[in-house]
């Protein structure tokens, strides 16, 4: 019995082994890609002549959508920050996707918005609105109220009104730096015909409205909580997207900003509300689209901070939302499961799609399977106590690693700390494996069951409690 | 099942990798940090009053200086200390550097290009073109840029002729001349013939941009392109640089296919501000794309008193877009509230009164919230009493 145990966990142990260390070398790969395009990027940027695109008639115009559902508290900070963009052109719809927390009362109020009658085609089949405003304050703001249908319907919604030929989807609880559009569309205006989308990060603070300081550098909420948040955000961009971005397989552009190509999202039906969220699966469309018509595209993701979205304060609403994305990146790899080291989709299919089966999906297990083995091992004397911490320090210390990866190319490409700030989350990365990851673990097992049992709810965290505004 | 000592190397490796990544990322901060510092600290000592004439310039390096041009260093100081780097650094060598003749990393090519050009040496506009064409986007992006900062007849040249060759981001280009205040006009005619329809589009742009009325003819002769792109460009230069007899060519286009071009021809239009083109644009509040129609609205508003008996008319249409826009423009030129106050002076006045209730159900019952701040309170009662409910007005005058 004995010696079945112990051939069992040697096996078990061997291929959590060669699981982790594919996923460790993946990662040392990808940064290696992600320092390439960050120095890329950023040499990009000191060379950018913002002051003639900030100023340019040429620069091409956007309509930018905000949908929001009961975003009262933060919805004024949102709008404001949209509308103290530096760009020359661009258009603000707000899409209340039937608050019933006093949204729409808060931006008529603060907007002075005024009811007008505008009658629009209904290029993309969406949920009939309610009304239309538009803000004596600022003409460029315009609000659509309509009942509660989903993210992707408001955005189809907003998508339809928008005049110009760029549409750029945010979240209506994320506040803007002055040069968010810019950043994401400079890119986009060297090569039009073949950028077809752009996203870039946002960082995480429990109050967003608050979290730029003076030097243009973000304040790193203390709350290792919230901080641990933005650590996860951070890697995900300048450690996996970056690299992404290097190899044209780029596959989550995120909805807090997101740039596409008016007539890509109109050619392909808008944004899908079969899926829980719908910017990884729109992402996934516009590869499958333009690799099997073979027509050349790009999608970036840029390493600039855009704006700071506020996080769940809470676990339960961490685990929430966490399982939320596991269950759509489920539901969207086995949707688009046909490009799977599938010839014709090149490096998306080869890398991207194999990321995200191996990195995401099949994480949980394999996390689940380490710990009973080790815990197991260590138990049935196997492993001993020593060995067992010993690969417990080794795996907070890789993964500190990856943090300070992250944090280095992030400071590469602009000033974004201080020196305390930088202290405090280089001492927070060999932490999260005992504080953070086993969160992640659970929202992730619980996201694969519950697109196992077909689960589409989108469980908005509750908001921090704060006056409006 | 792991080799102890196996597993005790990977641990104190990871470790010691680690404590190299946090004194990596710590030093470099301080490194950088100081280098800001020392940056604002020249900044500050070369634009002081007695920059030039204190004990002479001090001596930077190229990235040093290029951080201090980002930063905003005045133009006088930034020639005299290109200068004194040409000088120290050598112009064959600046030069083998910035045409890319020498190897270098893009980082010092972009410097070498930056001193000469700040410099103002006579090979730079050369360079500059050249560099246009390099294959890193970085390149491309501060060669564009030194141009425009150059400003003079030969970068306006340069910046014409990589516009015509297909050369770099066509809209980048255009940007930068649009910016520059260098002569343009002259140069821009030829473009109008360009075999290529973007090269026609910018090149129109530019033309109504900078005002080149020498060039109208050109412009007219395109408002019939085959390509969409260069009739809708064509059609807004009109409206910048055409005389009032332009108007009926920009009307025609009124018609055009193309509901971009509508659009641009609806926004030309206000620049004639004529009543006979007011009369034309109404037709299209009810084209059958909303972009068209807002644009023909904005431009009937923008055109006030000219537009109002022309928006009149149309409020009594029976298209519902048509009539709902025309009472907007009405709204937004005042004309409502005037109607509306006239009303009240004599309630008798079968006329305004049909008016003002048709005014309501074209605009739909919101008006009323709409005019909150152009009427007072008062008068809204009593537009109330004499009318009733707007939305009973709305059912009761039916837009068909």
């Amino acid at each position: 019995m004995t010696a079945l145990l112990t051939t069992i966990l040697s096996w078990v142990f061997t291929a959590c082994l060669v699981y982790l260390l594919a996923i460790a070398a993946t990662f040392a790969v990808m940064v290696l890609f992600a320092g390439i395009e960050n120095r890329t990027r950023a040499r990009q940027s000191r060379n950018e002549d913002f002051d003639v695109l900030r100023q340019s008639p040429f620069t091409i115009p956007v309509s930018i959508i905000a949908p929001a559902y009961n975003e009262a508290v933060c919805i004024r900070a949102a709008v404001n920050s949209l509308l103290s963009l530096s760009y020359p052109e661009y258009e603000v719809i707000v899409v209340n996707d039937g608050s019933t927390d006093g949204t729409l009362d808060t931006l008529i109020d603060t907007f002075e918005l005024k009811p007008i009658g505008t009658f629009y085609r209904r290029t993309l089949e969406t949920t009939p609105v309610r009304q239309l405003y538009r803000s004596t304050r600022d003409p460029r703001l315009i609000v659509i109220d309509k009942p509660n249908s989903g993210k992707a319907d408001s955005l189809n919604c907003g998508i339809n009104l928008a005049r110009y030929r760029y549409v750029c989807c945010v979240d209506g609880d994320t506040v803007f730096f002055p040069d968010a559009l810019l950043n994401g569309m400079r890119l986009v205006m060297q090569n039009p015909a073949e950028v077809v989308g752009v996203t870039s990060q946002v960082a995480i603070s429990r109050y967003p409205e608050h979290a730029r300081r003076a030097d243009g550098r973000v304040k790193v909420d203390r709350e290792p909580f919230t901080a641990y948040q933005w650590l996860d955000y951070l890697r995900s961009f300048m450690a996996n997207r970056l690299a992404w971005s290097r190899g044209n397989y780029m596959l989550c552009a995120i909805g807090a900003f997101m740039i596409w190509r008016k007539d890509v999202v109109l050619e392909l039906g808008g944004l899908s509300t079969e899926f829980t969220c719908e910017d990884i699966e729109f992402t996934f469309r516009v590869h499958d689209h333009f690799r099997t018509q073979d027509k050349p595209y790009r999608i970036l993701s840029l390493p600039d901070i855009v704006g700071v979205t506020e996080g769940p304060s809470s676990i339960r609403s961490l685990i929430s939302q966490r399982a939320r994305w596991q269950r759509v990146i489920s539901e969207t790899v086995w949707h688009y499961r046909h490009m799977l080291a599938n010839r014709r989709y090149g490096a998306v299919g080869f890398i991207g799609l194999p990321y995200y089966v191996l990195g995401e999906i099949l994480a949980p297990l394999f996390q689940l399977l380490s710990a009973l083995t080790i815990v197991l091992g260590a138990a049935t004397g196997l492993l001993s106590w020593g060995q067992f911490n010993q690969a417990l320090v080794t795996l907070a210390f890789a993964s500190g690693l990856l943090v300070n990866a992250s944090l280095y190319l992030q400071e590469r490409h602009a000033r974004t700390f201080t020196r305390t700030d930088l202290r405090f989350l280089m001492l927070l990365g060999p932490l999260e494996l005992l504080f953070y990851r086993p969160i992640l673990f659970w929202a992730q097992a619980k996201g694969v069951v519950e697109f196992l049992r077909g689960d589409r709810g989108w469980n908005k965290f509750a908001r921090n409690a704060r006056a409006a505004g | 099942m792991i080799p102890p000592h196996l597993l005790t190397a990977v641990m104190l490796s990871v470790i010691t990798l680690w404590l190299i990544s946090v004194v990596v990322i710590l030093v470099e901060f301080r490194v950088r940090e100081r280098r800001v510092a020392r940056a604002a600290a020249l900044l500050e000592r070369l634009t002081a009053d007695n920059a030039l004439a204190a004990d002479g310039l001090p001596v930077l390096t190229g990235s040093e200086f290029q951080e201090l041009v980002h930063a905003g260093l005045p133009q006088h100081v930034t020639a005299a200390v290109a200068q004194e780097l040409r000088a120290h650094e050598g112009d064959t060598a600046l030069l083998a550097v910035a045409s890319g003749a020498r190897h270098a990393s893009i980082e010092h090519r972009i410097q070498a290009m930056q001193v000469l050009a700040s410099g103002r040496h006579p090979e730079t506009h050369t360079v500059l073109g050249a560099a246009l064409r390099a294959p890193d986007a970085e390149i491309e992006a501060a060669a564009l840029r030194l141009l425009k900062e150059l400003n003079d007849e030969a970068a306006v040249r340069v910046l014409v002729e990589a516009l015509a060759q297909g050369t770099y981001a066509a809209s980048r280009i255009a940007a930068a001349l649009d910016r520059m205040t260098a002569e343009r006009g002259p140069l821009l005619g030829d473009l109008l013939k360009h075999e290529s329809a973007t090269v026609r589009f910018w090149a129109l742009l530019l033309i109504g941009r900078v005002g080149a009325s020498q060039w109208a003819a050109g412009v007219r002769a395109l408002l019939t392109d085959a390509s969409p792109m260069v009739r809708r460009a064509a059609v807004e230069a009109l409206g910048r640089i055409g005389s009032i007899e332009d108007r009926h060519p920009v009307i025609e286009r009124f018609f055009d296919p193309s509901p971009m071009v509508r659009v641009h021809a609806a926004r030309a239009a206000a620049a004639f501000n004529d009543a006979g083109v007011a009369d034309a644009l109404v037709k299209l509040l009810s084209d059958r794309e909303w972009v068209v129609r807002a644009a023909a609205r904005d431009s009937l508003a923008m055109m006030g008193e000219v537009a109002t008996a022309a928006a009149t008319r149309t409020v009594w249409q029976g298209d519902p877009f048509a009539a709902n826009n025309a009472a907007e423009v009405l709204f937004l030129t005042g004309a409502t509230v005037r109607v509306i106050e006239r009303l009240l002076e004599d309630p008798e006045d079968q006329e305004y009164r049909r008016l003002v209730e048709r005014l309501i159900a074209a605009s739909g019952p919101q008006i009323v919230h709409a005019l909150h701040g152009q009427l007072e309170p008062g008068r809204q009662r009593q537009l109330q009493q004499l009318l009733g409910e707007p939305s009973t007005v709305a059912a009761r005058v039916r837009v068909r």
